[in-house]
């Protein structure tokens, strides 16, 4: 208790500046230090929890440094400010391919999709995730600049800058709209929601199939097909190639979990209806029925959740 | 941008050290790998003037006591014109120039405070605990960002409330907790190591003192998965995957890539990083294939390995061994 009675004068000093000398063996000459915590040291010359609790929730009052949150340990991790970059690293070839934009977009999806991978794959399903187009150095070995598969642009506002840089053509999948590329016989790309409208109309709808690489704020008429990439995600599901989105895994974990799944069972809105029918055709509609609840947009909304 | 490295190197700058911790995992520190003539100052700035252009932003110095290389302070200035810098220390060299030397350079200062009644057992060392705090707080005052890494053990658990609470109160920043790995002479030590529900607690500790005092931290040692309930820490940040090979890798004194600090594994000198995607022992941590048995098929694989791979080299003899903290799951109730 002694010991905790010292520091507790020791931390008071450090904050509070009072008479305290720093130890003899310090080679680091204090200065005093004028704080917000002067007022705790007058009678702080104990330790109590309590007290301490106290300057800590004092201390919780000035600027706090956000550490960047990684799914990955490094034990001699250091403070360094969040960058608005994702390094995906091949686990085929090693290469790093870095995207400077986006984060933590790309990291967190492409974790989830390979969690939603491994899910089904225990479910006994044979799927596998084509990461190919997020190496730089595999895609350009299999000169993927065809678009077999399709693209999806996330959603881009009028007046918001381009979302891609011409270094970091990372892809950005767009919640609900997979079900729509899903049920697409051919390859095709579109651009998704360029403009107000907020609804998640179908292609056919929207009656917009453009080439890839359709970036920024373009219109339609602006895309130029020259410029043809394809950087895609996709589940290889009994051997025909599928692209995905967060928003396809997560409907498909929340079904495996066994939890009922909400969807909009109007024409526009998301979830969509055809997302449902994708599950279908994955499970068995039997199957699936039984874990679905069809709700108006009015009522997802007052929900304030599509799911539980 | 392309490249074969990851965006942080850990530079092991000497292997000589001036604390003698308990629970250091300095793998020279065992049998398991020797110590060989260290680069120079001349060779290590070569090393952050290549590695830097080939996509490495941010180097971490450390040792051994980084501190006691000679020619350190320059590397460190000459290393700062070039990518974000992060000194780990123990602290004990750490005088008022130095903070004011790392201010002015930006450079993150990171400094070991394992205990506060248990300081000085921990490290063997007659480093007063006050003058780690007095670091924290001179950084603050002259804006030097600073971290508390602390090493939990058997011996520092029962104060680690009180150890964060006066790191942060002094001026340190952000936390970095790591849990104790045997390994160098931590391997000599088992009785340091924690359970399970130890080690949960040490997590809970952590992250309400971060709550209260609105900070953030690390958990720097990965956990795995099926143990740990990450979804209850919101200032602590607890990761089940391995960062070896992808986000980090390590240069020893002897200039030697290896994919972690607690690997013995030498790679190849580290002029010879372009043939990294050859190497098979980098490939299988890239790959993520070391695996445990016990771990084949869960779901949650593609986002943890069962925890620390060279721990579980370094503490049963192979990297698809259990982490060494199964080792004592069955002392948890």
């Amino acid at each position: 208790m002694k010991f905790f009675k010292n520091i507790f004068k020791k931390v008071l000093a450090l904050t509070c500046g009072s008479s305290m000398k720093p130890s003899k063996e310090s080679s680091v000459k204090l200065e005093p230090i004028e704080s917000e915590f002067s007022k705790l040291a007058k009678d702080g010359n104990k330790f109590d929890r309590a007290k301490l609790d106290a300057m800590l929730v004092k201390l919780s009052e000035s600027p706090t440094l956000e550490v960047l949150n990684s799914p990955c340990a490094m034990c001699y991790s250091i403070y360094i400010p969040k960058l608005e970059r994702f390094e995906y690293v091949c686990p085929v070839c090693g290469t790093h391919t870095i995207y400077s934009k986006c984060w933590p977009h790309i990291r967190d999806e492409l974790v989830q999709c390979r969690q939603g991978v491994e899910i089904l794959r225990a479910k006994g399903l044979d799927i596998t995730l084509d990461e190919v187009p997020l190496c730089m150095k595999c895609r350009s070995a299999k000169e993927l600049n065809i678009p077999t598969r399709c693209k999806i642009v996330r959603e881009i506002e009028k007046h918001e800058s381009p979302f891609m840089s011409e270094a970091s053509p990372e892809i950005q999948l767009h919640v609900g709209d997979i079900v729509e590329i899903l049920e697409c016989k051919s390859d095709y790309c579109y651009v998704s929601r360029i403009g107000q409208d907020d609804s998640e109309a179908g292609l056919d709808r929207r009656g917009i199939y453009v080439p890839i690489d359709c970036i920024g704020d373009l219109s339609y008429d602006e895309v130029k097909p020259s410029r043809q990439r394809v950087h895609m995600l996709s589940w290889n599901i009994n051997g025909k190639s599928v692209a995905v989105s967060l928003h396809d895994v997560d409907i498909m974990m929340t079904f495996l979990k066994g939890e009922e799944i909400q969807y909009n069972n109007e024409k526009e809105g998301w979830p969509l209806k055809c997302e449902i029918n994708r599950l279908c055709e994955l499970f068995g509609s039997d199957t699936v029925k039984s874990a679905i609840k069809p709700l108006s947009v009015k009522e997802i909304m007052m929900n304030g959740a599509w799911r539980r | 941008m392309t490249t074969v490295l990851p965006s942080v190197a850990v530079l092991e700058l000497t292997y000589r050290c001036n604390h003698a911790c308990r629970f250091c995992s300095c793998p020279w520190l065992s049998d398991m790998m020797k110590i060989e003539p260290e680069m120079t100052i001349c060779e290590w700035m070569r090393l952050i003037d290549e590695l830097s252009s080939a996509g490495v932003r941010q180097f971490s110095f450390t040792g051994g006591e980084a501190l006691l290389k000679e020619g350190c302070m320059e590397l460190l200035d000459f290393a700062a014109k070039r990518a974000l810098i992060g000194l780990l220390s123990n602290g004990r060299l750490v005088t008022d120039s130095v903070i004011s030397f790392c201010a002015e350079r930006g450079i993150r200062l990171s400094v070991s405070m394992p205990g506060l009644n248990s300081y000085t057992t921990n490290t063997d060392s007659d480093t007063p605990v006050e003058h780690i705090l007095d670091v924290f707080a001179k950084a603050k005052r002259l804006g030097c960002t600073t971290t508390v890494g602390i090493t939990v053990t058997k011996l520092n658990l029962a104060e680690l409330y009180e150890t964060i609470s006066a790191a942060l109160i002094a001026g340190a920043d952000t936390l970095l907790l790591n849990r104790f790995l045997p390994g160098g002479r931590g391997l000599s030590h088992p009785e340091l190591l924690l359970t399970v529900d130890e080690v949960r607690k040490a997590a809970d500790i952590a992250e309400d003192v971060l709550s209260r005092a609105n900070r953030r931290g690390t958990f720097g040692t990965e956990m795995p998965a099926c143990l740990i309930d990450r979804s209850r820490y919101q200032h602590l940040n607890v990761a089940t995957g391995c960062s070896a090979a992808t986000d980090f890798f390590v240069v020893g004194a002897n200039g030697k890539i290896r994919v972690c600090n607690h690997s013995p594994v030498e790679l190849m000198y580290w002029d010879n990083w372009r043939s990294l995607p050859e190497c098979s022992e980098w490939m299988h941590y890239v790959r993520h294939d070391y695996l445990p048995d016990m771990c084949v098929g869960c779901w949650q694989t593609c986002e943890c390995l069962g925890a620390c791979r060279e721990a579980a080299r370094v503490f049963s003899g192979s990297p698809t061994d259990p982490d060494p903290l199964f080792s004592n799951v069955r002392k948890d109730s």
